[in-house]
């Protein structure tokens, strides 16, 4: 196979491209892909100060690596989310990353600064360990960027990741999700901060292989806790049909952008308050996290 | 390298082929002795 551009050898196909690429070429192609996003939704203006939520996995460290090659300046942050040597392992490769390249990584520590983790909160919740960890983390990063003064949260959701959140979104019908899932999330006057996903177009496979081609250590072990996980089963079940018909997952969720995300947006968005208890916008008296945090208070103590 | 992935029934979108230090393309040739890494690239949730 031959790389499209120079008609050198080929270390990747992306067949959804219809093109091979050297490892070069696939740089600069993933590079665009990420530009050109950035820019068909405005996702950052002048002087934005640029938040980058860092896992150690292959995403976000592609992420940061593509900003920072494109010439923005974004700072990191890593959630310890306590889930034992994963946890342990992720941010020191996160921090290896960052202090190879002289970039700024926060970490935020749920243990230590909550007082539980996520396997913890997910058992006193009842809730499965990755809707725990969701939770937990839209609600640590909201509250970076305000502790911090950051103006947009950067996040390494990829296609395949907008894609299966699409179709699970689809599959349960989740009308309020379907009007809210979009490459760029406004700030709101409740307190949420803008946040954005330069990734949407590129495969989680191109990610992988950028990270590879780059040289970043990344760390390959799935998260324990997510066995199972439905969003990843949903992927494997895009990826087969993606096989038999290269370009499915992008038709799919440009698509829905286009032409199926409107159809959602009737209604009024829900009004956001103050939570009562840590002042976090939320939609009821207490916010989500804090009502965990209290069960997880609650099922300790017995 | 594809009859290799098909042998073992896994989708070529959810995983990289690596042999050493190199990314192997569908139509790559795997000698008798080579060794590959088949990585997922699945993660999330």
């Amino acid at each position: 196979m031959k790389c499209r551009v120079c008609r050198d050898k080929a270390v990747i196909e992306v067949r959804r491209h219809n093109a091979g690429f050297c490892r070069q070429h696939f740089i600069d192609h993933i590079h665009r892909q990420v530009d050109r996003t950035i820019h068909d939704h405005d996702m950052f203006s002048p002087g934005d100060r640029l938040l980058l939520g860092v896992s150690g996995g292959k995403d976000s460290l592609a992420l940061w690596n593509i900003l920072t090659e494109l010439g923005y300046r974004v700072d990191g942050v890593y959630l310890h989310l306590g889930i034992g040597d994963y946890s342990s392992e992720s941010l020191v490769l996160s921090q290896a990353f960052a202090q190879e390249r002289g970039l700024e990584l926060r970490v935020m520590d749920l243990p230590s600064e909550r007082g539980f983790s996520v396997p913890e909160a997910a058992r006193a919740s009842r809730r499965t360990p990755c809707s725990a960890c969701g939770l937990s983390k839209r609600y640590l990063l909201n509250q970076a960027a305000d502790d911090f003064g950051y103006d947009v949260l950067v996040m390494g959701h990829n296609l395949d990741d907008e894609a299966a959140t699409l179709f699970s979104n689809v599959i349960g019908w989740e009308t309020d999700y379907l009007a809210r899932q979009s490459p760029v999330l406004p700030a709101t006057d409740g307190g949420l901060a803008r946040k954005v996903k330069p990734l949407v177009r590129v495969a989680e496979r191109e990610t992988a292989a950028y990270a590879v081609l780059q040289g970043i250590e990344y760390e390959v072990e799935e998260c324990p806790m997510a066995a199972g996980n439905t969003v990843n089963r949903y992927k494997q079940w895009l990826n087969r049909l993606e096989e038999e018909s290269p370009g499915l997952k992008t038709r799919f969720l440009t698509g829905f952008w286009d032409k199926g995300r409107m159809a959602f947006q009737a209604g009024e968005p829900p009004e956001l308050r103050a939570c009562d208890e840590c002042g976090q916008p939320t939609t009821a008296d207490i916010c989500a996290f804090c009502r965990l945090s209290a069960r997880v208070r609650e099922v300790s103590a017995r | 390298m594809k009859q290799l992935l098909d042998r073992f029934e896994v989708v070529s979108e959810s995983v990289l082929v690596i042999r050493g230090d190199e990314l192997l393309t569908s139509d790559a040739r795997l000698e008798p002795d080579d060794v590959v890494e088949l990585r997922p690239v699945i993660s999330g949730g």
